[in-house]
């Protein structure tokens, strides 16, 4: 079980990115990399702004950073952020992404079309979060 | 001279089908033109998210609102996948191409009701011109 949101968290996802030939087939010529900011809600134990970056190449994550600044973070081709509590929406699937970003409650930076053209890969990028075995800080006894 | 007009609070639906135009007008600049001889006003609803935005054709621009017009001439109701699916539709003369897998789906989901586009005669030429905007395919 990973902590959400970690570094432990984190390398799980990778590897069931790399693992998901689901991804790999909708990713495939996807090229870009993407940053997720977990907003800070103290009362929930998320006291700062969780930057979390990853390097999409062609179906596969070739690199992550847990943790990265917000100046780091910013030079990301694609940015997705919303608070922790919306995320954790995403990730037990109570909240789908696509329906989330129209509603405003996750906001995208980006060029959209090209995230349009990815939404299948983007669709399986919160599948696989939500296969994750994930324990949220929030819920910790 | 901006072709995509928003209120600087606009967010979800409204922002993401005025990011898209945009987008695409970036990417090619001869799309701009789709923007000219053209007035009138759409609504697209995303019954799902329960989301719905106003979209108005007007002097060479495309004003995006965050409500839905009470007078519009076109309204698209659909739910958000396949809104989003619409945008990667293939197109042939500005509508879904029924001689491809996609743009069969789209029709069939008309005739299910699942997307219903009301205004459709009249508003012939507003969608004709929303689908080569919003269009990534």
């Amino acid at each position: 079980m990973a902590l959400f949101p970690s570094e432990g968290w984190l390398k799980e996802y990778v590897d069931k990115i790399n693992s998901s030939k689901e991804y790999e087939e909708a990713a495939a010529t996807w090229e870009g990399d993407l940053c997720y900011v977990f907003e800070a809600e103290p009362d929930k134990s998320v006291p700062n702004d969780v930057w979390v970056w990853v390097d999409l190449w062609h179906g596969k994550c070739r690199g992550s950073k847990f943790d990265v600044t917000a100046e780091e973070g910013e030079k990301a081709k694609f940015i997705i952020r919303a608070p922790y509590s919306r995320w954790k929406q995403v990730i037990n699937k109570e909240l789908d992404p696509i329906k989330g970003m129209m509603q405003g409650k996750l906001k995208l930076k980006g060029d959209l079309p090209t995230i349009v053209r990815y939404v299948k890969a983007a669709n399986e990028l919160v599948n696989i979060a939500g296969n994750v075995q994930t324990e949220f800080v929030d819920d910790q006894s | 001279m901006s072709l995509v007009v928003t209120d600087p609070d606009l967010a979800g639906l409204g922002a993401m089908l005025a990011d898209l135009v945009r987008g695409n007008i970036e990417a090619d600049p001869s799309r701009a033109k789709l923007l000219q001889g053209v007035s009138g006003k759409v609504n697209v609803h995303a019954r799902d998210a329960e989301v719905a935005v106003g979209m108005e054709f007007k002097n060479g621009q495309l004003h995006v609102f965050a409500e839905p017009f009470r007078d519009a001439t076109l309204t698209i109701e659909t739910d958000s996948d396949t809104l989003m699916g619409m945008s990667t539709v293939p197109l042939r003369f500005g509508m879904p191409d029924v001689a491809q897998s996609e743009g069969r789906t789209v029709v069939k989901k008309m005739l299910r009701g699942d997307l219903k586009v009301r205004g459709m005669v009249r508003g012939m030429p507003l969608m004709v011109r929303l689908q080569k905007l919003l269009s990534v395919a």
